[in-house]
């Protein structure tokens, strides 16, 4: 067991090294840098100094050294948690990433939280009642909730509660260990849109699971013995049937982490995924490196973790 | 009754949501292949006047530049079925491909190949998408592109692990010991039994290819804005919910339609295609 | 006869009482927090370095300027930090006399080293400074400390307009000394500190700027409020819900609402709510890169300038919010704009197109005889999208075919800046001031910042040197005129579409607020207060 953990931590390496090197190069493969768009963003000064401005910003910042050279020193710092700074705000990309991190973490777990409570009850209730009308039912309720994109769902959350309840979320952040109640005021809203959308995969596999283990010999055996339906349900289906539950939650945990730009646009929460579309679009290698590689990281864990998790929850998968 | 007419009434019975979906889906391609003769101008034309009602003259009112709706949502389902189709098929079938030949062959090949997955999927997808806008430029193929390449991985990843585990299976231990070659073995035996698994991914994924596409129009990277796209309507629609509630309603409805008839055909598709999750509890 | 006195008493007491009644509804109330928001997030908040309207936001209630856009009426300048000023009989030494008993939000007294700290960084070459800088460094010889309430600016020539509109304008805030020498610059916000009626209290990234009020504000029982709030929002749904939720008390950014929107906030704020229209300073230009073909042939230009119909695209794109094919808005910059009467006649101007489209395609097909297909670019940001559409559409009829080519928001400054482009269809270009003089020096000089088309007409650059220069304002007036004369009937690369305007609400709640012509004055909110 220790040397399977070993031996997948230390996967972790290359596999960040290459990620790294992978948005190192798409970075530098998309046209302009932040000399170029600081300078030319502004159209103001005469054409004849540009040039040098731009080049002044560049020797600045270290992007007139040769790429290799960049990267090897991004990665001397990154081997030593030292992101550098930030090309577009001026301080410390570590800075940024511990104060955007935790509202993403929060979200996150929320939306987790959310979609599981929803889900997984509806998954068992849709297997139980295979191809019954209410199996029909919970699964048109829940593809609706992928039928929409959304940043519709989001906007048109909005749009209700402004509409019908005269109540918009707060607009502001409040960190949840100052004002908790403001806090969730303004994240349950994007938490229950995305949990709506994510509920529709964990349930269907809930359910596609729990069908398949219910027709296994120790469930039968179950039966046999005599044990009421709910308690054959839950005592061994159900535990058994979290399995790829617990892998889908380790691959949407990361993607949770990462991709929630655009509910953090519309409900105006501060997290990494409005950090890192902006240093894209600003040409800020260096948070955009440092978010990747927080990002890449917590998704090998996460995927780790549910691997270990599976091993334990199910002896008789032999880890190899 | 003839054998046919048996075979659709237990289909009908067994999996009467799939064949809704598909009958939705048969719709929508309908409207896709047909959009030039079906939509009653063009999806460009700025000809008309602006935030018309739904009226007599355009059944679903005109947008903010004039455009008749209804014919942008018809050659909507056009653009709309051609990225999800090319997308998840280029990016599944090379990532099916790609993951069975390296599970199969095993070795270096394999090895390098998880790590170039890993890599991948260890990416926010959401800075593939903008990165590889940013580098190629805002076009309909350029999307595909960005599908295919967000799609890849996982298909590998999952096929990979399909064929890993046919190839374990003693009935293709006995077809090397007779001496097949491999080539053989995976385009005889390992493909044929993967291709369930693909076929689900295939029909889950489109519906997703659809969806992701709205979204990267809502951040300003799907689809070029002239073209009628679903995601790009409901994206520009959504600054006039109140006055013009036309704008975002009929790409919505269009796109929940689309999507939940794809979901509901790829249930019904899996249910069908993988025989162990047939019957229940009691 | 007492019945009368009686009366009489009773009237006058009544009429005294509605009279005092309504002098109360006028009176400014203490008290209240203003809120509105940012399209953006600033990041660095350094006024003198950068350039977008959201650091101006950020930042402008933090700080006084010599001069500043009086903010009972925008239109003229008024002393801030500079109780008056003089100038020499030969218009190049400028005096002004500072305040005495100012002092810094940190308690340091203010004095003319601040000033003087605050033109030496500006006008050092070596320092960008897209706003104040760029303004003042072509004007300014040097500038001198006279005694601690007295500072002195040398011209290279005599210009009041232009140098006048330079430092009044709302880039060019005074900083203090020790702050700069703290901290090198003034991106932190801890560097924040200014000698405004309102102090920096917060910037929470992406989230939230906050100021509060500066007691000890120099002009005293100012500001009426308590502080100001501005949400960071990105999403133009979001600035929408809370425009309808009350949750802003007004909009004053970037961009401006369209028509659409003002009538969908109407609808649902009805009389809470001041809907207006108002321009914005900005000019839309169709860019044409003059270095390669198709647009380094003057046909072709010239062919784009006619064809383009200035009527239909404000109509349709701005919601007929614009002032079509003008170089210079007559309210904006007065009579050295060329009179609207003038412009109309002028072909390319005129609003039946059928002749100049003629004209357009022939010119089209004697260089490209099957047309001619090119890439259409424009940042996708605001509604450039729906403009350029109707631009393409426009260019189709004349043989000019294009498919249009999607930049970022931020990025795509860096290809415009470079020339990495045929044919802009929207860029807007926002002027500082209203001195004639500015979109000639940014946009249609040959040395203009934003001449990203290389466009170079020494006959041009020559009038628009003497206007620059001229003092008196009829001979600057006529030598304008001449300039656009010449540019409208040539072949120009930055062809401008016309004027933006756009609409913009206010809560009734909020009194006293007056929007000035540009974009970046009179957001301090000094004088402003709440009817709650």
């Amino acid at each position: 067991m220790q040397v399977y953990v070993a031996r997948r931590l230390l996967l972790f390496i290359p596999t960040l090294l290459g990620a790294s090197l992978m948005i190192f190069v798409l970075m530098r493969l998309v046209p302009g840098d932040i000399a170029q768009i600081l300078v030319y963003q502004t159209g103001s000064e005469q054409s004849s100094i540009q040039e040098k401005q731009i080049a002044k910003i560049r020797t600045e910042l270290g992007l007139d050294r040769p790429v290799l050279v960049q990267f090897l020193v991004w990665l001397k710092n990154a081997a030593r948690l030292d992101f550098g700074e930030s090309f577009s705000q001026r301080r410390p990309v570590r800075d940024i990433l511990i104060e955007r991190f935790p509202r993403s973490l929060e979200l996150a777990v929320l939306t987790m939280a959310i979609a599981m409570i929803w889900a997984i009850p509806l998954g068992v209730i849709s297997a139980v009642r295979q191809n019954t009308w209410l199996d029909y039912l919970v699964r048109v309720v829940s593809i609706s909730g992928l039928s929409l994109p959304i940043f519709f769902t989001g906007v048109l959350i909005l749009y209700l509660l402004v509409r019908f309840f005269r109540y918009l979320p707060p607009l502001e952040y409040s960190a949840l260990t100052e004002s908790p109640a403001e806090n969730l005021k303004q994240m349950i809203w994007p938490a229950l849109a995305q949990a709506y959308y994510i509920a529709a995969p964990i349930m269907r596999l809930t359910r596609s699971q729990m069908l398949e283990v219910v027709r296994q010999d120790y469930v039968r055996t179950a039966f046999a013995k005599g044990l009421s339906d709910r308690a054959v349900i839950y005592r061994h289906a159900l535990r058994n049937s979290l399995l790829p539950v617990v892998t889908f939650i380790g691959w949407w945990g990361g993607r949770l982490l990462g991709g929630v730009v655009i509910m953090e646009i519309i409900f105006a929460v501060p997290g990494m995924g409005t950090a890192l579309v902006q240093a894209v679009s600003f040409r800020d290698y260096p948070t955009v490196q440092a978010i990747v590689f927080v990002m890449a990281l917590i998704f090998l864990m996460l995927n780790l973790m549910v691997d270990l998790l599976y091993a334990w929850l199910d002896p008789r998968i032999r880890l190899a | 009754m003839s054998d046919a007419g048996v075979q659709a009434r237990r289909l009908l019975r067994r999996q009467p949501l799939g064949v809704a979906g598909a009958v939705v889906v048969l719709g929508l391609v309908i409207a896709a292949i047909f959009a030039p003769v079906l939509a009653p101008h063009g999806p460009k034309d700025t000809a008309f006047g602006q935030f018309v009602p739904p009226g007599r003259e355009f059944p679903m009112g005109t947008d903010n530049l004039g455009r008749d709706v209804l014919s942008r949502v018809i050659w909507g389902a056009r653009l709309s079925l051609y990225v999800g189709l090319a997308s998840v098929l280029v990016g599944i079938t090379i990532g099916s491909l790609w993951g069975i030949f390296t599970g199969y062959y095993g070795g270096i090949a394999d090895t390098s190949s998880q790590r170039i997955v890993d890599c991948v999927m260890a990416l926010p997808p959401i800075i593939l998408a903008l990165s590889l806008m940013a580098a190629v430029g805002q076009s309909v193929n350029n999307v595909i592109l960005a599908l295919t390449i967000l799609l890849t991985p996982t298909a590998a990843r999952t096929l990979r692990a399909v064929a890993l585990g046919v190839s374990a299976s003693p009935f293709i231990e006995a077809a090397r010991a007779a001496g097949t070659s491999h080539l053989r073995i995976v385009l005889r035996h390992i493909l044929p039994n993967c291709l369930a698994t693909y076929i689900v991914l295939v029909t889950t994924n489109i519906s997703y290819a659809i969806v992701v596409e709205a979204s990267l129009s809502f951040l300003g990277v799907g689809a070029p804005p002239d073209e009628p796209s679903w995601g790009g309507m409901l994206t520009a629609g959504t600054q006039a919910m109140e006055t013009a509630p036309w704008l975002i309603f009929f790409p919505g409805v269009a796109i929940s339609l689309a999507v939940f008839a794809l979901n509901l055909l790829g249930d019904a598709i899996r249910d069908i295609a993988d025989p162990r999750l047939r019957g229940g509890l009691g | 006869m007492k019945s009368r006195i009686v009366t009489i008493a009773v009237v006058a007491l009544l009429v005294g009482a509605s009279a005092a009644s309504f002098a109360q509804q006028d009176q400014p109330r203490y008290g209240g927090i203003l809120t509105w928001f940012d399209y953006g997030d600033p990041a660095r908040l350094d006024v003198h370095a950068e350039s977008p309207l959201v650091v101006q936001q950020a930042t402008a209630g933090v700080y006084s300027g010599l001069l500043h856009k009086d903010p009972d009426d925008p239109t003229k300048i008024a002393p801030d930090l500079a109780e008056r000023y003089t100038a020499s009989a030969d218009g190049r030494t400028y005096t002004f006399y500072l305040r005495k008993g100012v002092k810094w939000h940190d308690g340091q007294p203010f004095t003319a080293t601040d000033v003087k700290a605050t033109f030496d960084r500006v006008l050092n070459p070596e320092f960008k400074s897209p706003k104040c800088g760029a303004t003042l460094k072509p004007l300014v010889a040097g500038t001198e400390i006279v005694d601690p309430h007295t500072f002195q600016v040398r011209l290279k020539f005599p210009a009041p307009d232009p140098f006048l509109s330079a430092v009044s304008s709302a880039w060019c805030r005074i900083a203090a000394k020790h702050v700069l020498d703290k901290f090198g610059d003034l991106n932190k916000p801890e560097a924040q500190i200014g000698t405004g009626p309102f102090k920096f209290k917060k910037y929470e990234r992406g989230s939230v700027i906050e100021w509060e009020k500066n007691k000890d504000y120099f002009i005293p029982g100012l500001p009426y409020l308590d502080g100001v709030k501005q949400f960071i929002l990105v999403g133009g749904p979001t600035q929408l819900a809370a425009a309808k939720a009350g949750r802003i008390m007004l909009w004053d950014t970037w961009p401006p609402m369209g028509k659409a929107v003002s009538e969908e906030l109407k609808a649902a704020r009805g009389n809470e709510i001041d809907v207006y229209r108002w321009p914005i300073n900005t000019i839309w230009i169709v860019f044409l890169n003059t270095t390669k073909p198709p647009f380094n042939e003057p046909d072709m230009r010239r062919a784009v300038h006619l064809a383009l119909n200035r009527q239909e695209l404000i109509n349709k794109a701005l919601d007929g919010a614009g002032v079509p094919c003008a170089m210079l808005d007559p309210k904006l910059v007065g009579e050295a704009a060329l009179p609207l009467a003038e412009v109309e006649k002028i072909p390319g101007c005129r609003p039946n197109k059928d002749q100049d489209i003629a004209e357009a395609e022939k010119l089209v097909k004697k260089h490209h005889p099957n047309g001619i297909d090119i890439e259409m670019a424009f940042r996708q940001v605001g509604n450039y999208s729906d403009r350029s559409q109707l631009v393409a559409a426009q260019l189709r009829r004349i043989g000019i075919r294009g498919t249009l080519k999607t930049h970022e928001s931020a990025a795509g400054y860096a290809a415009f800046g470079k020339g990495d482009f045929t044919l802009i269809t929207a860029q807007d270009r926002a002027m500082d001031g209203t001195d004639p003089s500015d979109p000639f020096s940014l946009i249609w000089t040959t040395q203009g910042g934003s001449n990203y088309g290389k466009w170079s007409d020494p006959k041009f650059d020559e009038l628009a040197e003497r206007g620059l220069k001229a003092t008196n304002k009829a001979e600057r007036a006529k030598l304008y005129h001449e300039a656009q004369r010449h540019f409208l009937n040539g072949a120009p690369s930055a062809i401008p579409v016309g004027w933006v305007e756009g609409w913009f609400f206010t809560d009734k709640n909020l009194r006293n607020y007056k929007q000035s012509p540009s974009a970046y004055d009179n957001i301090t909110f000094m004088k402003v207060w709440l009817a709650r």
